[in-house]
């Protein structure tokens, strides 16, 4: 029996409708661009294995597509249990996809919790039929306290590095959280390890929004050695 | 057996239901396809039924223009993403394109409680293949409406359909009326159920599925089950574009003309059949495997070397009216119990 001490981790890809979400995980599965997809209808799953440099280890990637209307929350609400990161992508060239961002944000926090989450502006190519200012993705950034990437999918610019941030960024949260001596529900500080200062805190109502899971991305482990002891040993770069 | 304009087959509704669906399920002729559907579906119908109320297309479709900024940006988007390797809907801007893009307008304008969802441009871009704007319109708005005329074919579903059906259509009196002249639309079959909010029906499809599944190839469901596969992860698309999304034309086609005169009960038969034919595979398959062969691009190679005709056949062979009736209820039940 092969031994293998792959790291997973569930990755959902959220944002409004015709951003390019699906076309993100494409280009970073399978290093592919068309522009002849077609919408989602639901979700959708791919996944890829890459080796990152900076935790000295490969990591299967599972990459979860979803439908960007909102009609579709009733079908894709259930997948993003135990994702472990998630993307929030918006487009350079649509307005409310834009503005959608924060209430994307909340949707992904009032599932998961306080998963690592990245902020990407799409299509940034088409600066010529841009609809949002730099500064003002800037400040929105800051706002929630994401990391901002700017990717051409098309050309294949900075997807790979997305997803490396978020797989390092994951396992920064997950050694934070790692000697957890009592258990929630008092929000951890220490676990929103990146900006936490401007962050806005979101509240879906009720606990939830405060809830950290701190289980590993997926479950089906299968007896394999439990993600929290393997990555004991990993440091971070 | 159309007819003159389809007259014929308009009597034969009425007194020969047997024979309609006989000949629907043995695959409708190509040249006569459009007219057909545009009679089975109820569009006909509506359309004379909303003229008399002095409602038509021209006018439905001037309301629409620029009343509901959202819903038109999601349909332009989609435009380019539906059937984007169709000749008829390749080109931006391009006659398909412009059509797919009126009759998504229209329709929600025409019914705003549901306005436009994905799914629909591709149900949509099937029937404008097949008639013209204005016909796949109605059509459309027919379907949406459970206005297939089945209910001819049982007089225990006529008269259910009587009762209740009506309070949830498009506020339209022609609507309702409509419902009451083809006799058929029991709530369960109208697709509205597929886009409204929450998504209904397609609940209640996926539930049926997991259901039939289980009775059908227990071993398979059991299989997906344990490896985390939800249905929706993979049927979503079947149920609420009707198999459009995946399955290629000359074998939609002869689904959908079935689906015309029985409904949705086809799409279940499909879907096992599919399902029978791919067991062995599907039950060597770990949960990304198993994403990856019944994922949307890949449906059409589920049909192996099935002609369309050897997959009706095979399909039609499975019974399943019984047993979507009970999961049918039990879900009803379900859906009652669980409200706070």
């Amino acid at each position: 029996m092969e031994e293998d001490f792959d790291r997973e981790l569930k990755v959902l890809v959220v944002g409004n409708g015709g951003v390019g979400k699906t076309s993100m995980i494409r280009r970073f599965a399978k290093g592919i661009y068309t522009d002849e997809y077609k919408k989602t209808i639901g979700v959708d799953f791919l996944e890829k294995a890459l080796f990152v440099d900076e935790l000295q280890e490969e990591v299967r990637f599972m990459l979860w597509d979803t439908a960007g209307q909102e009609e579709f929350d009733a079908i894709t609400r259930t997948y993003y249990r135990g994702a472990g990161a998630a993307v929030i992508a918006f487009s350079t060239t649509d307005r409310a996809s834009f503005d959608a961002v924060a209430m994307w944000k909340s949707k992904v926090e009032a599932e998961c919790g306080e998963i690592a989450v990245a902020l990407v502006q799409n299509k940034v190519d088409l600066v010529d039929q841009a609809v949002v200012s730099a500064t003002e993705v800037e400040t929105l950034a800051r706002k929630l306290g994401l990391k901002l990437y700017r990717t051409c999918v098309k050309e294949g610019i900075n997807v790979t590095e997305v997803f490396v941030y978020l797989a390092e960024l994951n396992q920064r949260k997950q050694q934070a959280a790692q000697p957890p001596v009592e258990m929630l529900p008092s929000k951890p500080k220490v676990l929103s390890a990146e900006p936490a200062e401007n962050s806005i805190t979101v509240d879906s109502g009720d606990n939830r929004a405060q809830t950290v899971d701190l289980a590993p991305s997926k479950k089906r482990t299968k007896g394999k050695k439990s993600l929290k002891d393997r990555m004991s040993s990993c440091s971070v770069a | 057996m159309l007819g003159v304009e389809g007259s014929t087959l308009m009597s034969y509704m009425e007194q020969k239901p047997m024979k309609v669906k006989r000949r629907a399920r043995k695959g409708i002729l190509p040249q006569f396809r459009g007219l057909a559907w545009f009679i089975l579906s109820g569009g006909r119908a509506l359309m004379a039924n909303s003229g008399i109320e002095g409602q038509n297309y021209t006018a439905i479709l001037q309301k629409a223009t620029g009343r509901d900024k959202t819903s038109d940006e999601a349909i332009m988007r989609d435009l380019d993403r539906t059937f984007p390797t169709n000749l008829y809907f390749m080109d931006r801007q391009g006659k398909g394109q412009l059509a797919l893009y009126n009759i998504l307008r229209a329709y929600s304008s025409y019914d705003p409680k549901v306005g436009y969802v994905q799914g629909m441009s591709y149900i949509v871009a099937v029937l404008l293949v097949h008639m013209n704007e204005e016909q796949a319109f109605w059509s459309f708005s027919s379907l949406m409406q459970g206005g297939q005329l089945t209910a001819a074919m049982s007089p225990a579903a006529a008269a259910s359909a009587g009762q209740g059906s009506s309070s949830k259509v498009p506020a339209s009196s022609t609507a309702n009326k409509q419902q009451q002249a083809s006799a058929a639309a029991p709530e369960a079959i109208a697709l509205r159920g597929m886009f409204t909010e929450g998504m209904p029906l397609l609940q209640l499809s996926l539930f049926q599925w997991q259901g039939l599944l289980e009775s059908e190839l227990p071993k398979l469901a059991f299989h997906l089950k344990t490896q985390g596969l939800d249905p929706s992860l993979f049927g979503t698309h079947w149920f609420n574009t009707l198999f459009s999304y995946t399955l290629p034309f000359h074998h939609l086609v002869r689904i959908w003309d079935v689906y015309m005169v029985e409904g949705i009960k086809i799409v279940f038969r499909v879907a096992l059949t599919l399902m029978k034919l791919n067991a062995s595979k599907l039950l060597a398959f770990r949960f990304e495997g198993l994403v990856d062969v019944l994922s949307s691009k890949k449906v059409a190679r589920l049909l192996g070397s099935l002609s369309p005709n050897q997959l009706l056949q095979a399909a039609l062979k499975i019974p399943v009216s019984s047993r979507l009736k009970g999961k049918g209820q039990e879900w009803k039940s379900f859906v009652q119990n669980s409200r706070p």
